[in-house]
């Protein structure tokens, strides 16, 4: 997802998360739990407080764990028909929204419905565009049925289950409820209704800082007890911090030169093969994310279950590079290096954000070893997103691309046509791409997704929709006094908030 | 011999254990400086090697700095190249952020920033070394320690301008993080005005963050107060009570200071572990030598302390008491001469008994001779008169008399033997000595008329009851009259009278005789003593025995000249109640 998209859809959320029903009775001494979101030019801007407000106070039918394997949440279980085109989910009993009505399977249908018939919502699902019905049979059942299999449908049960009250304002069913929220913080408190039990963190407060260091000193006072995020240029110097621990986990999305292959030269596969071998991915990891993240072998997220452990790296071979250029633009191959660039053009880079400053740099450096003249062209988040969604006006653009973690975002950025603008805007089409991700998007099982999977990672390796550098690490870090469950390591703690404990014996830090 | 034991232990601690805790406090004071002087040179070492690695790194990445503006300086270059010319150098020097190059009129002219520059021309920063123009270092938005660097230089025919580095120190934070004085002995950086750069300990480098202030730091102030490379060594109490040892040193060219704080109680562990080490082993010495000069004193003292126990006995009187010395030396000998001495008074005092035995046997039979054969002697003439007078009707009361009288004092004699050698259970009962005095001179009277003297008797009026045995008084009194009579010459006089004062009843028997001489008078009343010539001397030892006997006393009085007077005293009792009919 771009930043501009991103930021856009954060507002919206943020907008709607704040205006939350009145708050539950308060505790006389509740347990809290202070998270910090600073906004560093360290970070990426994808982030705000309204999404991450979301993530607590709306349940999804499903969830995603540290493999991104689908892991039943609202759904208790399903099943499938024998030709695999129907699906039925059992919900959960005793499931209630915030405000105390129960949740049921009519919920639930209301809910794909508005997926399948929103145009714009219909971007977040792939399976339900083939939906033939959608039932629900009993309270707690909903019936699914499809024209043709598909297998991402579980990734489409990740949407989350609301209602919308007299007020006008949204119920959720997630482990906490928002109470109050002003410019700068939002407060929600513990879901006394919640399906799996009461959070033992009875009240959370986001606040946001506008810089990394305000919010690191406000944690540091024991103002701040979880800040989410904290950039790769610190991490060296807050990791040895006794009363706090320094968490992280792969994001998943991949910082990625996307060309526009409407425009020449990069139309041709060998152009974007060749951009992608002149990369050193290691010194990129090294230079611009200090070694916080891994090193990109494919669009795919490294860590995804369906995906095999060793892959062999993407190569860094400029001499490679500069033979396939030459060959693919019809250059001479007497011509000695550094004569002249072999093309120019112009990647748009989110202005005011390091990382990205940084790996334009990089990278910039890196074609110029092979000929290329890449021209970086530092603009606002929101002019990149329309140069380069609405005008198509690009040549390429530096991006964060989802890569994970379900399979299905992968049929969503690269299989053509683009079933929106919002997807795959920069025209990739390889038909062995589409036909692995026709197979795997079929796939009845697990070795067939795996099966699948590699042949979809070969494909995108012979045919790289761009130069795809880095997966990066989020650090965060959380005050000794709560402890994150087992279920948390590798992923992103808030997503586990509500099995938080907290630790009375730590004390807060005068 | 306590006394002995005291001056030996008072010699043992002068000659050695004196010495030997002399010796520990030396050692221990030489300790203590030594350590002192170690722990300050080695932190003020550390300290000096952060201070040029300080210097060095700073004064390294001026000159890349420096170098960057010699490249850039006087060469025409297009604003695309020297744009190019800064984005190559911060991705070869990643301590350089970002570079701007500003022009006469503070406007930009080329950035290593792919967007709009961040920096702007710094207007506090004071000249450092190499002329570069520093910024003073502050922590940024991204928690990493800053500091802007500014070069003039000119840009050819585009006139002066300067070039503005961001530079980020975060070597100055690893070159702490690597410093560790023991276990938690850290190093920090001071900047201009006391603004802490860096600190050693994680958990405080909050401190960094808020641009804490040390200028208090005792350290800091010494430096600060005097310029000189000399290191500065301070103690002092932290904030969390803890004592510490800090050395400073100042950094050349930069002016900041370099601080090694170290807590005193680790600084000087192996020092206070070596003394406790060396105090435990001065101790042990100590009781050793206290202990072996004990058991050595001991063996020295204790055949002193057994002759003079033996010797205490022998002077009880208990003299089979001998030492047992086995040591060989002159105390052997000493002790073998105390055996032999006692030996030798055994002996003595068995050849002494030996003849006391023979004299007392002789004096016994003397005196039985002396005082039966009178008696004896009479009956025998009388019995031999009798066989011829037997006729004779008054004489035959005569000779019963004569024979009752001798008989009877024969019988006194062998009870005065007896109540010596075993004296007689006394009974106790109300005794009017009035009337016992008024008996025995009655029946005195004779003995007296015999010998030509006057027999008197002077009793109290008042009552004269003690409780005591009628029979032994009577002998008591009758001994007494008796030994008057044979001591007072004829014509003389012999009282007896009675009297009574403070609870007592005093019997007096006085005579007109030749008196006691002095040096008798404290044996008089021993056995076998008598101031007459012959006898046994049996009858005051007997009355003594039995006044004691019944609680009284008996004593003589010395008048020489006019003759001897015995008393004896009684406590007084209440005259028994008489029977009603």
């Amino acid at each position: 997802m771009s930043g501009g998209l991103a930021a856009g859809l954060a507002a919206a959320v943020f907008a709607l998360a704040c205006s939350g029903p009145s708050p539950p009775t308060e505790s006389d001494d509740p347990v809290t739990l202070t998270i910090g979101v600073p906004q560093s030019r360290q970070l990426n801007p994808t982030h705000s407080i309204s999404t991450l407000v979301a993530t607590l106070t709306d349940e999804r039918l499903s969830a995603i764990d540290a493999i991104g394997r689908t892991q039943p949440r609202l759904v208790e279980h399903w099943t499938t028909s024998s030709d695999g085109l129907t699906w039925t989910l059992k919900l959960r009993q005793n499931l209630r929204f915030h405000d105390g009505s129960p949740l049921t399977s009519a919920d639930v249908k209301r809910s794909l419905d508005a997926v399948m018939n929103d145009r714009t919502r219909a971007v977040a699902s792939v399976c339900l565009a083939d939906a033939e019905s959608i039932a629900a049979p009993g309270p707690l059942e909903v019936a699914v049925r499809f024209s043709r299999r598909c297998s991402f449908f579980l990734d489409d049960l990740l949407i989350t289950i609301t209602r919308t009250l007299p007020d006008g304002t949204t119920a959720g069913t997630g482990p906490f409820v928002l109470v109050s929220q002003d410019e700068t913080s939002c407060t929600l408190e513990a879901n006394d209704r919640y399906h799996l039990g009461k959070p033992a963190i009875e009240r959370v407060v986001f606040r946001s800082y506008s810089t990394l260091r305000e919010a690191w000193a406000e944690m540091l006072r024991g103002s701040v007890d979880f800040l989410w995020e904290v950039g790769p240029d610190s991490a060296e110097f807050l990791r040895d911090q006794a009363s706090v621990e320094v968490r992280s986990f792969t994001n998943y999305y991949a910082y990625t030169i996307v060309p526009n292959s409407a425009r020449e030269p990069f139309s041709r596969p060998e152009v974007r093969r060749a951009l992608s071998l002149a990369v050193d991915r290691a010194a990129l990891l090294r230079h611009a994310l200090r070694g916080q993240g891994v090193v990109a072998t494919s669009p795919i997220w490294p860590h995804t279950w369906a995906r095999k452990a060793e892959t062999t790296p993407l190569p860094h071979a400029p001499d490679e590079a500069v033979a396939l250029l030459r060959q693919a633009l019809g250059r001479p191959e007497h011509v000695p290096r550094g004569s002249s660039p072999l093309f120019t053009f112009t990647c748009l880079v989110p202005q005011g954000f390091t990382v990205y400053e940084r790996l334009a740099l990089v990278v910039q450096q890196q074609l110029r070893a092979v000929d290329v003249d890449m021209r970086l062209e530092s603009l606002p988040a929101d002019v990149v997103n329309s140069r380069v969604m609405a005008e198509g006006d690009f040549d390429a653009v530096l991006l964060p691309i989802l890569g994970g973690p379900s399979l299905s975002v992968l049929n969503r950025l690269w299989h053509s046509p683009s079933p929106s603008p919002l997807w795959n805007f920069w025209g990739y089409r390889n038909a062995s791409v589409d036909a692995a991700l026709d197979a795997l998007r079929e796939a009845p099982d697990e070795a067939h997704t795996r099966a699948a999977v590699a042949e979809l990672e070969a494909a995108l390796r012979a045919d790289p929709p761009g130069i795809v550098l880095v997966w990066s690490d989020t650090l965060q870090a959380v005050s000794r006094r709560f402890i994150v469950p087992e279920s948390g390591n590798g992923r992103d703690a808030l997503h586990v908030l509500g099995a938080w404990r907290h630790h009375p014996e730590e004390a807060r830090q005068p | 011999m306590r006394s002995l034991s005291v001056r030996f232990a008072v010699m043992l601690a002068t000659a050695a254990v004196a010495p030997l805790l002399v010796y520990g406090a030396v050692s221990v004071y030489s300790l203590r400086e030594g350590t002192h002087r170690t722990v300050v040179d080695g932190s003020a070492n550390v300290a000096r090697q952060v201070g040029e690695q300080v210097r060095r790194y700073v004064r390294t990445n001026l000159q890349i700095f420096q170098a960057l503006v010699v490249d850039l300086a006087n060469t025409d270059l297009t604003l695309e190249q020297q744009d190019h010319i800064l984005k190559n150098f911060v991705l070869r020097f990643p301590e350089f952020r970002e570079l701007t190059v500003f022009d006469r009129a503070k406007a930009i002219v080329a950035s290593s920033a792919v967007g709009p520059p961040r920096l702007k021309p710094p207007v506090d920063s004071v000249v450092g070394p190499l002329g570069v123009a520093m910024s003073p270092v502050f922590v940024d938005d991204d928690v990493l320690p800053t500091s802007f660097v500014t070069l003039p230089f000119s840009l050819g025919s585009e006139g002066d301008g300067w070039l503005v580095g961001e530079f980020s120190i975060e070597e100055l934070w690893r070159m702490v993080d690597r410093i560790r004085v023991g276990d938690s002995g850290v190093a920090l950086i001071v900047g201009p005005g006391g603004v802490l750069l860096a600190h050693g300990n994680p958990s405080q480098r909050p401190l960094v963050a808020r641009g804490t202030k040390l200028s208090d730091h005792p350290v800091v102030a010494a430096l600060a107060a005097v310029p000189g490379e000399t290191p500065v060594v301070r103690e002092f109490r932290a904030a969390d009570g803890q004592r510490m040892l800090a050395v400073g040193v100042r950094v050349p060219e930069l002016g900041w200071f370099v601080l090694v704080e170290q807590p005193t109680r680790e600084a000087y562990a192996t020092a206070m572990l070596h003394e406790r080490e060396l105090l435990a082993a001065i101790g042990l010495a100590l009781l050793i030598m206290i202990l072996v000069g004990s058991i050595w004193a001991r063996s020295l003292i204790r055949p002193i302390v057994d002759l003079t126990a033996a010797t205490g006995a022998i002077a009880e009187g208990r003299l089979e008491q001998r030492v047992t010395i086995r040591s060989v030396t002159e105390l052997s000998r000493l002790g073998q001469g105390f055996n032999r001495m006692a030996d030798r008074l055994v002996e003595l005092q068995d050849d002494v008994r030996r003849q006391e035995r023979h004299a007392v046997f002789g004096k016994v039979a003397a005196g039985l001779v002396h005082d039966l054969s009178h008696p004896f002697k009479n009956i025998q003439n009388n019995c031999r008169l009798v066989l011829k007078m037997h006729d004779d009707q008054e004489y035959r009361e005569l000779f019963r008399r004569t024979v009752e009288r001798e008989f009877a004092t024969v019988k006194r004699v062998f009870e005065d033997l007896h109540n010596i050698v075993r004296p007689m259970p006394v009974e106790r009962f109300p005794v009017d000595l009035n009337k016992l005095a008024a008996d025995v001179v009655e029946t005195m009277r004779l003995n007296a008329d015999t010998a030509g003297l006057s027999l008197e008797l002077k009793p109290t009026p008042e009552d004269a009851y003690v409780e005591g045995d009628i029979i032994a008084l009577g002998r008591v009194l009758r001994n007494l009259v008796l030994n008057a009579i044979e001591a007072t010459p004829p014509l003389g006089r012999v009282t007896v009278a009675t009297d009574t004062a403070d609870g007592f009843v005093r019997l007096q028997v006085s005579d007109t005789g030749c008196g006691i001489p002095p040096e008798r008078i404290a044996t008089l009343f021993d056995d076998f003593q008598t101031t007459k010539r012959q006898g046994l001397g049996l009858g005051l030892a007997s009355s003594k025995k039995i006044v004691e006997q019944l609680g009284g006393t008996i004593r003589a009085e010395r008048h020489v000249a006019k003759g001897a007077v015995f008393v004896v005293e009684l406590a007084r009792v209440r005259p028994p109640r008489r029977a009603v009919g």
